[in-house]
């Protein structure tokens, strides 16, 4: 989180999430979820599997239909309607149309994005896409379809995205350069909330963090902040207030 | 970072939805079952009326009765409308279902692109597919012609309108249930409910009157019935015509995630 202070993002609150509840049949997913998002923050949204990251984020992007509560922008309520002019949301483990070359899909996203040219060969250069664009999406591994997704994400001229698990299924190396990458979205302005289960990984590259556990936000706030609120000894790290907390 | 996204081009997203057809294997699977289907009929129905046009050889009155429309591009069609019954419904569903399934769903309805323009997108390329797939019919009339046998235009094109506004309909149904359903299979098992349905109700219709016969009106078959006595009936078109668009509107209603069902009932 240190690494981020040059940047740290203004108290300009962009999106609200208010008492969101979400259930699926009698199992409650989501309780009573509300926290507040900064103009050019990244956020981190932490906890254990099964704690609601997914479906929380699924829940703010419009996917999936809130039982209660609301998302509001800059203090109004988000609509549908403006929900696709402001954030887009990168699943994790989707592969979309399998039988078309990678090419064709970031193009298709280019395009109906009315991006130039260049900025797809950007994203192409600084994902290191190069060896996948000529294979179909279902042939890629792992590590190159999710730069896919992240490519696909960042083709969305929105102020937020919302990204599941965005470094999953990449080595130390790569999630480094993709986290270079996603800090230089937040210093031109973007918004990023990240749903990320390794620790170390939203350590590094987020401001502050929301801790969910069983559908609940337990903590919210940087990583001293979330040590003071879980009365741990000075000096402890996040791992510690993960186990406290959730 | 712009705030208010202008609405997104419709020629990436036809790209798209042409370049998944033809990526996929079921129009090819339906092309290569298709074309021995309509070869077949083509020939049996060439054989069968060249056996009755013997006899008008020496009685010329029996010539007049004889019909190329009825004798060879209906039953030509026969083989074509058994197809596009039983097969076309898993090309429209495909286009619905993989996305689906594969998630790409999720990131096409947050694009800046109306519903009704993703729907229409995909229809326009079952459109597309329709016209790959008449390409045995063509090829059997062309073959006709070629044999020295006689095209009435205006029949020809009656026929091929109708059996163009049933595969509009067959696809808006198979639209519907991909929207409705989780899964290819489930969706195809509801739209061949639908198109069999059809079948039973024609069956039901022919051995009972009354309610029966009252319902076969409802049969998808009883709509082509007129196209293939070489009438234009407008009001057979127009009911097609709505029926087609009514499934495609709930299809719009009933696809997108995240619509609460509450919303989606009351349309």
């Amino acid at each position: 989180m240190l690494q981020m202070a040059e940047s740290m993002p203004t108290e300009d609150v962009l999106m609200a999430v208010c008492g969101i509840h979400k259930a699926f049949g009698d199992q409650r997913a989501l309780a009573d979820v509300s926290f507040e998002v900064f103009t050019g923050e990244i956020l981190g949204v932490i906890g254990p599997n099964g704690a609601g990251k997914t479906t929380l984020l699924e829940c703010i992007a419009g996917l999936l239909p809130i039982d209660a509560g609301e998302v509001r922008w800059r203090g109004a309520p988000l609509t549908p309607a403006e929900r696709k002019q402001r954030l887009f949301y990168v699943p994790e483990s989707i592969s979309p149309y399998p039988d078309q070359r990678s090419a064709e899909v970031l193009r298709f996203f280019s395009e109906a994005n009315r991006q130039p040219p260049r900025r797809l060969d950007e994203l192409v250069g600084a994902l290191s896409l190069e060896p996948a664009l000529a294979k179909p999406v279902g042939a890629l591994s792992k590590g190159y379809r999710r730069r896919l997704l992240l490519a696909l994400g960042l083709l969305a001229p929105r102020s937020m995205l919302l990204m599941d698990e965005p470094f999953d299924g990449f080595d130390l190396r790569q999630a480094r350069e993709v986290m270079g990458l996603l800090r230089d979205e937040a210093l031109h302005g973007r918004t990023l909330v990240l749903s990320i289960h390794q620790l170390g990984d939203a350590r590094r590259i987020c401001h502050r963090l929301v801790l969910l556990s069983a559908g609940r936000v337990v903590g919210t706030g940087t990583e001293a902040e979330l040590v003071a609120f879980a009365r741990l000894p000075m000096g402890s790290d996040l791992e510690e207030v993960f186990l406290a907390l959730a | 970072m712009r705030s208010h996204e202008p609405l997104a081009p419709l020629a990436p997203v036809l790209r798209k939805e042409i370049r998944e057809l033809a990526t996929g294997n079921s129009l090819w699977v339906l092309m290569l079952l298709l074309s021995p289907l309509v070869g077949y009929s083509f020939i049996q129905a060439v054989a069968l009326y060249a056996e009755a046009s013997r006899p008008a050889l020496s009685i010329p009155e029996l010539a007049r009765q004889l019909s190329p429309f009825d004798g060879i591009l209906v039953p030509t069609l026969g083989g074509f409308y058994l197809a596009i019954t039983l097969l076309f419904p898993f090309i429209a569903i495909r286009l619905v279902a993989a996305e689906k399934a594969s998630g790409g769903l999720k990131l096409l309805v947050q694009l800046p692109y109306r519903l009704t323009d993703l729907v229409a997108a995909k229809f326009v390329a079952l459109t597309a597919a329709w016209l790959v797939a008449l390409i045995p019919v063509l090829s059997a009339l062309i073959g006709w012609a070629f044999l020295g046998g006689h095209l009435d235009i205006r029949e020809t094109a009656t026929l091929l309108l109708g059996h163009f506004l049933y595969a509009l309909l067959i696809g808006a149904i198979s639209f519907l249930a991909a929207a409705l359903t989780e899964g290819g299979a489930t969706s195809a098992i509801l739209a061949l409910a639908v198109t069999l349905g059809s079948w039973v109700l024609d069956f039901a219709a022919l051995d009972r009157g009354g309610v029966s016969s009252l319902l076969a009106v409802l049969s998808l078959t009883s709509l082509l019935r007129p196209f293939e006595q070489g009438l234009l009936s407008i009001p057979t078109v127009l009911a097609m015509l709505i029926a087609t668009v009514g499934f495609l509107a709930l299809s719009v209603i009933w696809l997108p995630p995240g619509t609460p069902l509450k919303r989606k009932l009351s349309g």
